[in-house]
């Protein structure tokens, strides 16, 4: 899973969010790391809608404006679910790899 | 809400295809934009940008479209600068005529009689047919004591090209040198050299054995118009141009046949006309460069050969996908259209049958027509690049020869080919065009040898060349029979 797709997840998790704030969401989440630009957000939202694991919730009218709000399906839960066992498994490994380097004595790489 | 961003932001939107989508990004961008922002920042306008073109494909989880767009806007691309460089030269200025042409003729040839010159066609079809090159006008003088002694004679050239404000181009060279002819032993210097818009192709030529009536050679140039900076601006914006269209065009039916079973099809049948359409522009791309005359071809010469069944493969493919993509077309204009296609069907396979069945056009009528000797000049002459040399029945067989020899002694024209059966359409299209000639008639009328001018201004050479030899009845311009 790429990381917008990853964040926009997260972001949607807990409820139906506009653009804008799954965009907000995602960089309070992240602690400021991860700031999507709008063309990235939509393209990755139309592909995930695309995929079944977002799909739009409601609409309301803003200054004239249409603001669509997307929400995550039951498969979209459970991509995020599998995401969440996945990345932590990854982590670990590396942690593991990280110490055992530190346990053998073994020094940076040099070529 | 910042009136001027939300406007920049609007239009960096064109990008998306028209719909609800721009509306919704609009929204997006103007609530996280910071209030200090006043521009969209590059990152954003390029990020818009790339994804609007990618959504314009459509498809959100397809890779593949990318894919095939970005060769369909390679192809069209290509078509879009081949057509814009070729409109373009048709704003170029016209070669040298009159006293420019003679002054330029006089600065490389002082003192002598200077044949050929004047103005060419903007392109015209290679000798050998295989090609079409930047037309040129040549020039050359029969030879002298002094034009013979090649080397010294070019130095001379050279001299007199820089002191006129010629800028030289290449060292002086025998331009084929592995083509050295044992039996006829041709020698040959070669240069080219520019002024302003104009590029200059300088050839000396010496065939030291020539039986006297055929030529020993000639000192020569061609004039050619460099390509004019204009055109390389209209080849690149034909280029962006067609890259664009076949962008959208390819998006438009993408995203027109999305979840239909035809789409399948279409990216069969489009890939199939881009691996025989790519091949092929790679291949005319290509530029042939040789010693005296750069790019004596124009980049698109090969669309207008080799490629042009992979060209129009390609085109139909993608005419075909337009019409799939848009069917069935808007109610308003479903009845219209069945009315349009049926009435073009049928004028089609009218007009085809009354074509194939006739041998003359059908507009001629059957007319029969009255032939004067020799005929008439046609209408336009000016660029004309075919002439008749048209010769008595009387002639005796050595007189023939003579004057095929005549022919061949000039210098930017092709061989005399010889005609004398008058039933040949092509006899009797020389005499009347599409009307009918009575063959009781065409058994009496003067035979004729065809002649391709390598420009047109050897026009006056030829008929220099044969006036007044036993057997000719006349020389005239004339159209080329197909």
């Amino acid at each position: 899973m790429r990381e917008p797709t990853f964040w926009i997840l997260t972001a949607l998790a807990t409820r139906p969010l506009p653009g804008y704030g799954v965009i907000r969401e995602a960089a309070r989440l992240s602690g400021g790391q991860v700031m999507l630009p709008a063309g990235t957000l939509y393209a990755a939202l139309d592909r995930l809608a695309a995929e079944g694991l977002v799909e739009p919730d409601h609409e309301e009218q803003v200054d004239g404006r249409t603001r669509r709000y997307y929400r995550l399906t039951s498969d979209g839960v459970s991509a995020l679910d599998a995401e969440t066992v996945r990345r932590p498994a990854g982590a670990l490994a590396a942690t593991r790899q990280s110490a055992a380097r530190k346990r053998f004595g073994l020094g940076p790489a040099t070529s | 809400m910042n009136a001027r961003l939300a406007k920049q932001y609007r239009r960096l939107l064109w990008a998306y295809p028209p719909g609800e989508r721009r509306v919704e990004l609009l929204d997006t961008l103007i609530e996280t934009a910071p209030p200090s922002r006043s521009r969209p920042t590059a990152r954003e306008a390029g990020n818009l940008l790339w994804h609007g073109m990618r959504a314009r494909l459509g498809r959100p989880r397809s890779r593949g479209v990318v894919v095939l767009a970005v060769f369909v806007a390679l192809a069209c691309g290509f078509l879009g600068a081949a057509g814009a460089s070729r409109a373009g030269w048709e704003t170029a200025p016209a070669l040298p005529g009159g006293a420019e042409s003679a002054a330029i003729g006089q600065t490389v040839f002082p003192g002598l009689t200077v044949w050929g010159g004047g103005d060419a066609p903007k392109f015209v079809q290679q000798g050998d047919g295989d090609g079409v090159e930047y037309g040129p006008a040549y020039y050359w003088v029969k030879h002298t004591t002094e034009t013979k002694d090649i080397e010294t004679y070019t130095a001379g050239v050279r001299e007199r090209l820089i002191d006129a404000g010629w800028r030289i181009r290449s060292a002086t060279v025998d331009p084929d040198p592995d083509d050295a002819d044992a039996v006829t032993l041709v020698y040959e210097v070669a240069f080219w050299a520019t002024r302003g818009d104009l590029r200059l192709a300088y050839t000396d030529h010496v065939v030291p054995n020539a039986p006297s009536y055929d030529s020993g050679g000639a000192a020569a140039f061609a004039l050619t118009r460099a390509e004019p900076v204009w055109v390389r601006v209209a080849t690149g914006a034909g280029a962006v141009l067609g890259a664009l269209i076949g962008w959208l065009l390819t998006g438009w039916v993408s995203r027109r046949t999305e979840g239909r079973a035809v789409s399948g099809l279409i990216v069969v049948m489009t890939i199939i006309g881009l691996v025989f359409l790519l091949p092929a522009l790679l291949m005319t791309a290509g530029t042939n460069v040789t010693p005296v005359a750069p790019q004596n071809e124009p980049f698109w010469l090969g669309l207008v050969y080799m490629p042009l069944g992979p060209t129009l493969l390609f085109l139909y493919v993608g005419a075909g996908s337009l019409i799939v993509a848009g069917w069935p077309p808007p109610a308003v204009f479903r009845r219209r259209s069945a009315v349009l296609v049926a009435a073009l069907t049928v004028a089609a396979v009218a007009g085809g049958v009354v074509w194939y069945r006739s041998p003359v056009p059908a507009w001629a009528g059957g007319r029969v027509c009255t032939p004067v000797v020799p005929p008439a000049e046609p209408a336009h002459t000016r660029l004309s690049r075919f002439a008749r040399v048209f010769v008595s029945q009387d002639s005796t067989a050595e007189q023939l020869n003579l004057i095929e020899a005549a022919i061949g002694r000039v210098y930017a024209a092709g061989p005399g080919n010889f005609r004398r059966d008058s039933l040949t359409p092509e006899f009797s299209a020389a005499y009347c065009g599409t009307a009918a000639l009575p063959q009781a008639v065409g058994r009496t009328l003067p035979w004729f040898f065809n002649v391709d001018l390598a420009s047109p201004g050897a026009y006056d050479a030829l008929v220099a060349e044969v006036r007044g030899m036993p057997g000719v009845v006349g020389v005239r311009h004339a159209l080329p029979y197909e």
